[in-house]
């Protein structure tokens, strides 16, 4: 079945070739080059849409536009139409600028020229008249200007400083102003303001209003941020630049459909500005700048504890507790609040002393207000004041140094006696504060037992008794395992347990044995020895009953390891035994002891191997 | 059998009980020091009361209370190298006494430029945990983990105790005698050669009384001892940098 297939997509594929060659070499299409746009007017703040078309091609690369006056161009893109009509085949690229206007007046685009293919093409120059806005045409009734209007003067940045002639340190107040008329704005950045040589705070919240200058409403947003010199001299502030987008309007679309004709009914303001309407264009707006003149601090009547705070300011100053015990902490809080850079302003803080023992100081920054807190313990009931503290400031209203001094401060340091209070301070969770604890915070008291006193140096872990527990248990647990292993094994194992039973038999054997020696039954005696020894034989060397021979005994001991001196007490034994038993010999006493501790010891001997 | 009873009573014999560290005689002696130098700090006689609980340490003797009051007193004695070293110590021996948690802290924010130490993740979740026991206590658990596991083998041979149930049990006993151990051994090895700053020092390049100076130590700061050669110490700041310092300006916690 695919067989058959195959050459139907071959016909097909050929067809289409051929027609397509056909298409291509038997009308070799011309090529032609044009320009075209989509107004002849065209208002600031409006778009302007040229196309350049090349008829002929499927394919063109883009063409560079030359500079056009008054205008900035944007490539948007080609766009490639294909059409087979009456056999005829066509196709065109169109390529898609936008251009916007810059300022009013009568422009021309020049001739575009363009090589497609090894020729050379151009276009036929276009002339174009940007009009103001009829927005702001209307308002400016009654003044025929013949000026220009460019972009620039609906849209600007304006820098401004609150004085021109400072002091090195003070303060200045920097206003950057955006004026927008008749466009619409977006995408407003924080200006970026060229401050060498000053110290900048940041920009508070900025403010929208409307103002009018000159007869023209503008839309204003205004910057604040405050700067200090740094260096004196003449210097530069800004200029001051801010980055925004301009929306454009696009003008009413003109797309080369078989719909043209209805356009008009959807050539509505209100829809044009949702669709394709806007095109937002970023631009850069850049200030002039201001020349600032700063004067360097008089060196006359500067104090010797000033440290460049330039402004007006109100220093205070408290210490508290006012009563307190050798070795307490006392805490100063110096407080700092004013017109100046209170960022960069040293405060003065308190000298270790012989009187008093000084910490670091913690300094904390808020709403407008410096304040530093510090904590020092008197070292003696003598101390009688904290010294008085000193803080030095130029004044550029009054061009002069002032000082603000404040204590000294009284204070009572007494000796602590008797029972002290305990006086266990612990920052309560309300404080809010971001200083660490050295605030009103005393130590705990002493402890009114000392514990149990042990030797320096030594550790439980390296005690005997720590070594005697682990071994002990150590050795309990072994013993609980090895016990119950072993029950099991005589549980399961019979050779094992009888083996086991062997000498407990045996003793018990002696010991029955033993009466009848001290009984002086003879008889009895040497039945008990001869059993007891053979039962223990059986029992430990797992033999039958039947096969206690001599021969075998023999064997059986030797292949155990047995010495042969024990080998023959145990035949002298056995022998002696039968004689008694069979032969009916009479012994006496001395011979049954005898037996008997040969007995012993021989079983103890067989014990032990 | 015979066997084993034979061993355990040499064992027993070859014990002698020693009550770790308990100095009979003398003891009377040291309760007195120790009231007489907190009847010093409660007048306000702060060096005095220095004196007399140092006595005892002379003796060898030591205990949590005893370095805390110490320490107080160097405090308020305006001494913050000895007062944190001691605190130190105290913190070795009571380490989860709040009184002593918090006037440590309040003393170490007294010491100067003590910045934030650069330490990796297991060492400070070891210190965290450690920080709560001593070394003895962590021994004891050693013990008791040790212990534990031999119960529960005792426990599979005498009890219906099922064979996964008892392997999991020591694996997690394994895993938390081992832990221990590494919080162990990282205590003492980290204990032993710490020391504090007792004076503002400028820690050198090379033990020499002129040579450059590498970076400032200040009382109260924690250093490691590296090397001692003569009169110096190489001393080892929190944050890695090493120098070499008189010997007199330390005190090994």
């Amino acid at each position: 079945m695919k067989l058959n297939r195959i050459p139907k997509y071959l016909l097909t594929f050929l067809f289409v070739v051929n027609v397509m060659s056909l298409g291509a070499l038997s009308e070799a299409q011309d090529i032609t080059f044009e320009a075209s746009v989509s107004a002849k007017q065209v208002s600031l703040g409006s778009l302007l849409q040229l196309t350049l078309t090349v008829e002929g091609l499927q394919k063109s690369p883009p063409i560079d536009l030359p500079e056009i006056d008054g205008f900035e161009s944007r490539y948007l893109g080609p766009s490639t139409r294909v059409s087979i009509v009456n056999g005829q085949y066509s196709s065109s690229v169109a390529h898609i600028y936008n251009l916007f206007p810059l300022k009013e007046g009568k422009f021309q685009i020049p001739s575009i020229t363009a090589t497609i293919q090894g020729q050379a093409f151009s276009t036929q120059p276009i002339d174009v008249e940007v009009t103001d806005s009829p927005v702001a045409a209307s308002s400016q009734l009654g003044e025929s200007n013949q000026q220009q209007v460019s972009l620039e003067d609906k849209v600007f940045l304006v820098l401004e400083a609150s004085k021109k002639s400072v002091y090195l340190g003070e303060k200045i107040s920097v206003t950057i102003r955006l004026f927008v008329t008749d466009l619409s704005v977006r995408d407003i950045q924080l200006p970026e303001l060229d401050s060498i040589g000053f110290a900048f705070e940041e920009y508070t919240r900025p403010r929208q209003y409307t103002q009018t200058l000159g007869g023209i409403r503008y839309d204003v947003v205004e910057f604040n941020a405050f700067i200090y010199p740094t260096r004196s001299g003449q210097l530069t502030l800004g200029p001051a630049q801010l980055s925004c987008s301009v929306l454009y309007k696009n003008p009413s679309r003109r797309r080369r459909s078989p719909f043209d004709g209805f356009d008009n009914l959807f050539d509505d303001d209100f829809f044009g500005g949702f669709f394709d309407g806007v095109e937002r264009r970023p631009i850069v707006l850049e200030s002039s700048n201001v020349l600032i003149d700063v004067l360097p601090l008089p060196e006359e009547g500067k104090p010797g504890e000033f440290s460049g705070a330039v402004g007006k300011f109100d220093f205070s100053a408290q210490v508290s507790p006012s009563s307190v015990n050798v070795g307490d902490p006392v805490t100063a809080r110096l407080k700092l609040e004013g017109e100046g850079n209170l960022k960069a302003i040293k405060m003065p803080k308190f000298k270790e002393s012989k009187a008093f023992k000084v910490y670091e100081p913690q300094i904390k920054e808020e709403n407008g207000q410096k304040v530093l807190e510090q904590v020092l313990i008197p070292k003696s009931a003598d101390t009688t004041q904290i010294p008085a503290i000193q803080f030095s400031y130029f004044d550029p209203q009054s061009e002069g140094y002032e000082t603000i001094s404040r204590g000294p401060f009284t204070i009572e340091v007494t000796k602590p006696e008797g029972q002290e209070d305990l006086k266990v301070v612990e920052l309560s969770r309300g404080q809010v504060s971001s200083i660490p604890e050295t605030l009103g915070r005393d130590l705990i008291f002493i402890k009114d037992k000392p514990g149990r006193f042990k030797q320096r140096g030594s550790f439980f872990y390296k005690s005997m008794t720590f070594l005697v527990m682990i071994v002990l248990s150590f050795v309990f647990f072994a013993a609980v395992a090895i016990l119950t292993k072993r029950k099991q094994r005589i549980k399961t194992d019979v050779v094992y347990a009888r083996r086991l039973r062997a000498p407990k038999k045996a003793k018990k054997g002696l010991l029955s044995a033993k009466h009848f020696m001290e009984q002086g039954r003879q008889k009895e005696f040497y039945d008990s020895i001869f059993t007891t020894l053979q039962d223990y034989f059986i029992n430990k060397f797992h033999l039958s009953a039947g096969s206690i021979t001599a021969g075998i005994l023999d064997e059986v001991l030797t292949s155990k390891g047995c010495k042969t001196e024990v080998v023959i007490r145990v035949k002298d034994i056995f022998n002696e035994c039968d004689m008694v038993r069979y032969a009916s010999v009479t012994q006496d006493s001395s011979k049954m002891k005898d037996v008997f501790k040969k007995t012993q010891e021989v079983i103890d001997a067989l014990e032990r191997l | 059998m015979r066997k084993f009873l034979r061993i355990i009573a040499v064992f027993i014999i070859m014990i002698s009980f020693c009550p770790f560290g308990f100095c009979q005689e003398g003891r009377e002696s040291n309760l007195t020091q120790f009231f007489t130098g907190n009847l010093h700090y409660k007048k306000g006689n702060y060096s005095d009361a220095v004196q007399a609980y140092e006595v005892i340490l002379q003796r060898g003797l030591e205990s949590g209370a005893l370095y805390y009051n110490l320490a107080n007193s160097y405090f308020k004695n305006a001494q913050l190298g000895k007062a944190v070293l001691n605190y130190e110590r105290a913190k070795r021996l009571m380490p989860r006494d709040s009184d002593l948690q918090s006037n440590y802290q309040f003393a170490r924010s007294q010491i100067k430029n003590y910045g934030l130490v650069k330490k990796s993740f297991w060492s400070r979740l070891s210190q965290k945990y450690a920080g709560r026991l001593t070394l003895d206590e962590i021994a004891i658990l050693l013990f008791g983990f040790y212990f534990l596991g031999g119960i529960v083998v005792l426990l599979k041979l005498f009890t219906p105790l099922r064979r996964t149930k008892a392997i999991m049990m020591l694996v997690f006993l394994a895993i938390l005698f081992v832990f221990h151990t590494l919080v162990f051994k990282n205590l003492t090895s980290s204990q032993k050669d710490l020391a504090v700053v007792l004076q503002d020092v400028q820690a050198k390049f090379e033990p020499i009384q002129d040579s450059t100076t590498h970076f400032e130590l200040y009382e109260g700061h924690q250093v490691t001892v590296i090397k001692e050669e003569e009169d110096w110490k190489k001393v080892k700041r929190m944050d890695g940098k090493m120098g070499w310092a008189r010997r007199a300006f330390f005190e090994p916690i």
